[in-house]
């Protein structure tokens, strides 16, 4: 282990496995409005 | 957003109607899908490169070569700008005078509307002989400093009083203070700054293509779709210039992650 890693806190686990459902969910919104604006 | 158009009057059935309403050629609000393959047709569907009397040049009906032409003046812009910002940072932070005098010209060069400047900035540089990439990215570096400017006074100020303190007992000079301390305290600031000022460069320039009546670039691309009610040509372009701006925020993010574990901070 070297020096700085030694000295360096733990990091922290990022959640970034929990991302996809929002993205996607919000992007299906904004394409689904944005069709149903483009036949009014 | 269509509905008014002459191509759906009399049209019966609401299934007809969205499939007449989502494939019209020049729609006021096209189809996401028609945008998606007005994108594809522009980039991957056309020929990059075209044969003329010089050589091997970029096609100018590919979307790649009006992308490239921003991306440059954007690129140019965000240099001019970062060395500007950090430039005057570094000056106000160790001169009050010049923190007094020039702070309220900085801030109010930005209450000026962009839009009103930029043909300005183009006839006066225009006249001096300077066109094409040179105004563009005077625009673009004109918008971006400012974020940088004042995250870096921000982070160059932001080291402790106490380590400051210290510096002064192990009797550093100014320089020595400056590169052990101040800059590497100011470093998370300057990536944050660069992350607003790189969108804010590819605003600039293609804000900068707009008033010329330029040729190439998207900020032509989006006026050319305009002069021609040709919305799809508009919305593809509106979304190479968002595609652009992920691509470039991506950029800096990956420099900041690199940067910050060289240095031995968190990634």
């Amino acid at each position: 282990m070297t020096e700085r890693a030694a000295f360096s806190p733990p990091l922290a686990k990022r959640g970034s496995e929990g991302a996809l459902v929002p993205v996607v969910t919000i992007t299906a919104l904004i394409v689904a409005i944005w069709y149903l604006a483009a036949c009014r | 957003m269509n509905a008014g158009l002459p191509q759906l009057n009399g049209v019966q059935g609401l299934g007809t109607r969205y499939a007449v309403a989502w494939s019209l050629e020049r729609p006021v609000l096209p189809a996401p899908h028609q945008v998606v393959l007005e994108l594809y047709n522009s980039t991957i569907g056309t020929r990059l490169f075209r044969q003329t009397a010089d050589g091997m040049v970029l096609n100018p009906r590919n979307l790649l070569f009006h992308a490239w032409v921003t991306l440059s003046a954007t690129l140019v812009g965000f240099i001019i700008g970062a060395m500007l910002g950090i430039g005057l940072a570094v000056a106000i932070i160790h001169s009050r005078v010049l923190q007094k005098s020039l702070m309220p010209w900085i801030i109010a060069s930005q209450t000026i509307p962009i839009l009103a400047v930029a043909p300005i900035i183009i006839v006066a540089l225009g006249s001096l002989g300077l066109t094409g990439l040179i105004p563009k990215s005077v625009i673009s570096a004109y918008l971006s400093f400012f974020p940088i400017t004042i995250g870096m006074v921000k982070g160059l100020s932001s080291a402790d009083a106490m380590q400051l303190d210290l510096m002064r007992t192990y009797n550093a000079s100014r320089p020595v203070t400056f590169a052990k301390l101040r800059w590497p305290a100011a470093l998370p600031f300057l990536f944050a700054s660069l992350k607003v000022s790189i969108s804010i460069s590819l605003v600039g320039a293609i804000v900068g293509e707009l008033p010329t009546g330029a040729q190439a670039g998207l900020g032509a691309r989006l006026l050319s779709g305009s002069y021609y009610g040709q919305t799809v040509q508009i919305w593809s372009a509106l979304f190479m210039a968002t595609i652009l701006a992920a691509l470039l925020l991506a950029l800096v993010s990956i420099v900041e992650k690199l940067t910050l574990r060289a240095m031995g901070g968190r990634p």
